[in-house]
């Protein structure tokens, strides 16, 4: 598990690397440097019946740097890039909002921020993912928690055997990433799986131990 | 008949007791009934010739002596050079300050060609007495009123009378004169004439103590002297104030203009009238021959159209034509086509010399000029020329009196927005200084459309923006509205050729603007494109280990920005296919870095050019500017501040960064990244 957690972190270091890559070739045959990011529009999405989920579609966009309405946003990718590249040698994982603070700083010799927002770094994140084809958390930033599960389900996480019957009402939180490399399921015998949006409806069924009904 | 009569004489006699018994009869009013002189009617109007109130006299007086000066060197071929002086006089006691004192004697010395001894008394204490009135010649003076009625009104207020030295030559010996006005008689009073030492060769000096008042700013005699040698380049001017100081407009073309030529009237401009008079007076013994050698742009053919056209055989005696005749002729004189006049009688400064003087005296950016070609206005011959300067100076040449600049805070700016132009007028190289909204050129300012050339100009007013707009008019007889010269009256012919010549300077300055701000913006997108190139460069330097020529790829990335913005590249070449500087013929631009076109050199300038607004030429783009301009945007510092924020940044992430607002980033992932989460939900 450690292991090919270590085999993709290279990879990922590389695709990020690729995009230092792309700033230099282009700035040694004097061309404007440019990324292409696949489009995550409604426009660009179709259905894929045979398999039977939604599928993003092939169009992508260029984002080049001699672009007045670009140059900051591309100058953001690359700082963004350098960041996360840093996470992967440091093999550690972090935030968005971390991500945020570490790519943001005053341009040197003005008055202007690489970043204003954390809304302007967030984006570029899911660029880089979607252009590197790397999950969030093969880059290393923390995705929230997808939610909590309580009950007769008992699975495997980073090698620690978890038993949800005996997690007291706080239940087990659950990562948001669960493919089958991450986590596997090892045995379950419930009946039916309820979905619970509301926190509190879920704290009060917990608390009254539903699942054993 | 008879019976109205005896009415209206009851009604005079019953009206008659009621009237007051003053009454005079018409004898006795007949025996007062006499000729006025001119010099008594001025006497008494005499803000007709602008002697309305002490400030403005001084300056007329000021005026018409220098205008003369001028005048009298430009026709004897002597390059000006005129002294003009003002001391304060004081009444007894101390002498009051300059701004207090209510007497003034001024000096007004030339070294032109001088006056001849019997003409001196004549030329300054009669009116309307001079040598310009009675030709068609382009010169300042033109009624031959203005020295003298000076003269009458230093009599008028001080009782001293004009003070003359003149000499003609080095071998001629100068004369001192002291003359007053005999107002009944209009004829020249001599006090005083003698032969006395003079240190110059040749040259004329008047001296006149009158009752004024002096004070600064607009339409004073600063201004009046300062706007003469905009027009003037050729002139040398010197002046002593009366605080003491000495101010000297130096020379900046070593040419005089050339000299107008004398023409004849031009049938059309002539009234009926004169040409009676005309009629009478001509040697010519037949009417084509006077029509011909009278006129200007008469030949004996058109001179026999005439005559046809009036239906008068071309042999008869001009004194014999009268009344239904001469009224004939004056209408086939009218109805005939006849070429316009000459234009040689008239001497327009010149493009060169218009630019030349601007840039003397008025600071800014920009400096055009415009002659348009000759036109006529009731036969009268005229050229109108314009002039431009435009830009923010530090101080602007005729503001400079009258507002003290305050010191500036540290990125404080003058408030140039609501700021109009100034109108700087001319006639005849005299300047105007009163009644600018009563005058053609003014009118003329209001009707251009400056909106057009990229200048903010609201209805009805004169544009907004740090400008001075120059406007000459030079004509054999430039139709003022007053006797004191101080509006030019508004012909349509005038008006439409100001405007002409106005518009040509405005599309010029449009160009100038419009270039301006486009180098503006070019700079403007290679300056953010360069900020970025620092922090790309770093990021990458960063990316690959720190194992990167920095440098390399930083000047790669720079040239690849300059080229990018590199707009103005065409502009040049497009630009420079003119004439003048960026193609704009007769143009100045006024750089940090220098001046483009034909600018003279003038000593100190120097100086005063780095404080002008930063403004960047489409040049200089290129690359020279931008360390300059990022120095001075922020001076230094920049980095350790930004790394001390950095660090407290992220010190204080590690607490939040167990954030609630993931959920929803973490969500819109789901949906946006596809395949894999999609394939995932459709699992559960």
């Amino acid at each position: 598990m450690a292991r090919k957690k270590q085999k993709s972190n290279g990879a990922v270091e590389k695709k990020l690397v690729g995009v230092a890559d792309v700033v230099i070739t282009a700035a040694q045959r004097s061309q404007d440097p440019a990324l292409s990011i696949p489009v995550r529009s409604l426009a660009n999405v179709n259905f894929n019946e045979k398999r039977g989920i939604i599928e993003m579609g092939r169009r992508k966009q260029a984002r080049t740097f001699f672009n007045v309405g670009m140059a900051k946003k591309f100058m953001q990718t690359v700082l963004v890039a350098d960041a996360l590249a840093e996470l992967q040698r440091a093999n550690l994982t972090t935030s968005l909002r971390e991500i945020y603070y570490r790519t943001k700083h005053t341009i040197k010799n003005s008055h202007e921020n690489t970043f204003d927002g954390q809304n302007e770094s967030d984006p570029l994140i899911e660029d880089l993912e979607v252009t590197l084809e790397a999950l969030r958390e093969e880059l290393h930033v923390r995705a929230e928690n997808s939610g909590t599960v309580v009950g007769p389900l008992t699975l495997v996480d980073d090698g620690d055997r978890v038993d949800c019957t005996r997690l007291g009402k706080g239940g087990y939180s659950v990562p948001s990433i669960v493919e089958p490399e991450y986590i596997q399921i090892t045995k379950c015998t419930a009946d039916f799986v309820l979905l619970v949006e509301k926190g509190t409806q879920w704290n009060r069924l917990s608390e009254d131990k539903f699942w054993r009904r | 008949m008879a019976k109205p009569m005896p009415k209206s004489n009851t009604e005079t006699a019953e009206i008659q007791p009621r009237a007051p018994k003053t009454a005079v009869s018409a004898a006795e009013m007949g025996a007062r009934q006499r000729e006025i002189s001119v010099s008594e009617f001025f006497t008494k109007n005499r803000h007709l010739l602008g002697f309305d109130n002490p400030r403005k006299a001084l300056l007329t007086c000021i005026k018409e002596a220098v205008d003369n000066a001028l005048d009298a060197c430009e026709e004897a071929g002597i390059l000006p050079e005129v002294v003009v002086k003002l001391e304060v006089v004081s009444n007894g006691g101390p002498a009051p300050a300059p701004s207090q004192a209510n007497r003034f004697r001024l000096t007004v010395i030339d070294y032109g060609p001088g006056i001849v001894r019997q003409q001196i008394p004549r030329i300054f204490a009669k009116l309307l007495y001079g040598s310009k009135f009675h030709r068609l010649r382009m010169s300042r003076g033109q009624q031959g009123i203005g020295i003298s009625a000076a003269g009458m009104y230093a009599q008028l207020t001080t009782g001293k009378p004009v003070q003359i030295i003149s000499r003609t030559g080095a071998r001629a010996p100068a004369h001192y004169f002291e003359v007053q006005i005999d107002t009944k008689k209009n004829e020249p009073r001599i006090l005083e004439k003698k032969e006395i030492e003079w240190e110059s060769h040749r040259g004329t000096q008047v001296t006149l103590e009158i009752e004024g008042r002096y004070q600064k700013g607009r339409a004073s005699v600063d201004e009046y002297l300062e706007q003469t040698a905009i027009a003037n380049p050729h002139v040398k001017l010197v002046y002593h104030t009366p605080e003491g100081e000495t101010k000297e407009y130096p020379r900046t073309i070593e040419e005089l203009p050339p000299q107008p030529r004398e023409i004849k009237p031009h049938p059309y401009g002539i009234e009926f009238g004169i040409l009676l008079r005309m009629l009478h007076d001509t040697r010519s013994q037949s009417l084509a021959g006077f029509l011909s050698s009278d006129f200007s742009r008469v030949s004996s053919n058109v001179a026999q159209d005439i005559c046809k056209t009036a239906k008068l055989s071309a042999g008869l005696r001009p004194r014999n034509i009268h009344g239904a005749a001469a009224e004939a002729l004056y209408k086939a004189i009218q109805a005939t086509k006849i070429m316009a006049p000459p234009s040689n009688c008239i001497s327009p400064i010149g493009e060169k010399a218009i630019l030349h003087g601007l840039y003397k005296q008025i600071k800014g950016e920009f400096y055009t000029a415009v002659t348009r070609p000759p036109a006529v206005y009731r036969g009268n011959p005229f050229v109108i020329e314009a002039g431009l300067a435009f830009g923010k100076g530090p101080e602007q040449a005729n503001g400079k009196a009258e507002r003290p600049m305050q010191p500036l805070a540290e990125g404080e700016q003058h408030d140039n927005d609501n700021e109009l132009a100034s109108v700087i007028r001319y006639a005849n190289r005299v300047p105007l200084l009163y009644q600018q909204s009563a005058c053609a050129t003014f009118k003329a300012v209001l009707d251009t459309s400056w909106r057009n050339y990229g200048v903010a100009q609201s209805r009805g007013a004169l544009p907004a923006g740090p400008m001075v707009i120059f406007i000459h008019m030079a004509s054999v007889w430039v139709p003022f509205t007053s006797e004191s010269k101080e509006a030019i009256a508004d012909y349509d012919e005038i008006r439409k050729e100001i405007k002409l010549a106005l518009q040509e300077c405005g599309r010029r300055l449009g160009v100038f603007l419009r270039r301006r701000e486009r180098a503006k913006s070019e700079f403007r997108r290679r300056n953010i494109f360069e900020l970025y190139i620092e922090e790309v460069v770093e990021a990458c330097n960063r990316l690959k280990g720190g194992k990167l020529p920095k440098e390399k790829l930083k000047e790669q990335l720079q040239k690849i920005a300059t080229k990018r913005t590199g707009g103005e590249k065409t502009d040049e070449i497009l630009g420079h296919d003119g004439g003048g500087p960026e193609g704009l013929p007769h143009s100045i631009i006024v750089t940090p870095e220098g001046t483009e076109g034909d600018a003279p050199v003038i000593e100190g300038r120097e100086e005063v050019l780095p404080q002008q607004e930063e403004f960047v030429e489409i040049e200089e783009t290129v690359g020279t500017a931008q360390p300059k301009n990022k120095s001075k945007t922020q001076p230094d510092s920049g980095a350790a501040r930004v790394k001390k924020r950095t660090t407290s940044n992220s010190e204080s992430d590690h607490q939040m960064s167990l954030g609630f607002d993931k959920a929803l980033a973490g969500e819109k992932r789901v949906a946006k990244t596809g395949k894999k989460h999609g394939a995932k939900k459709a699992k559960k």
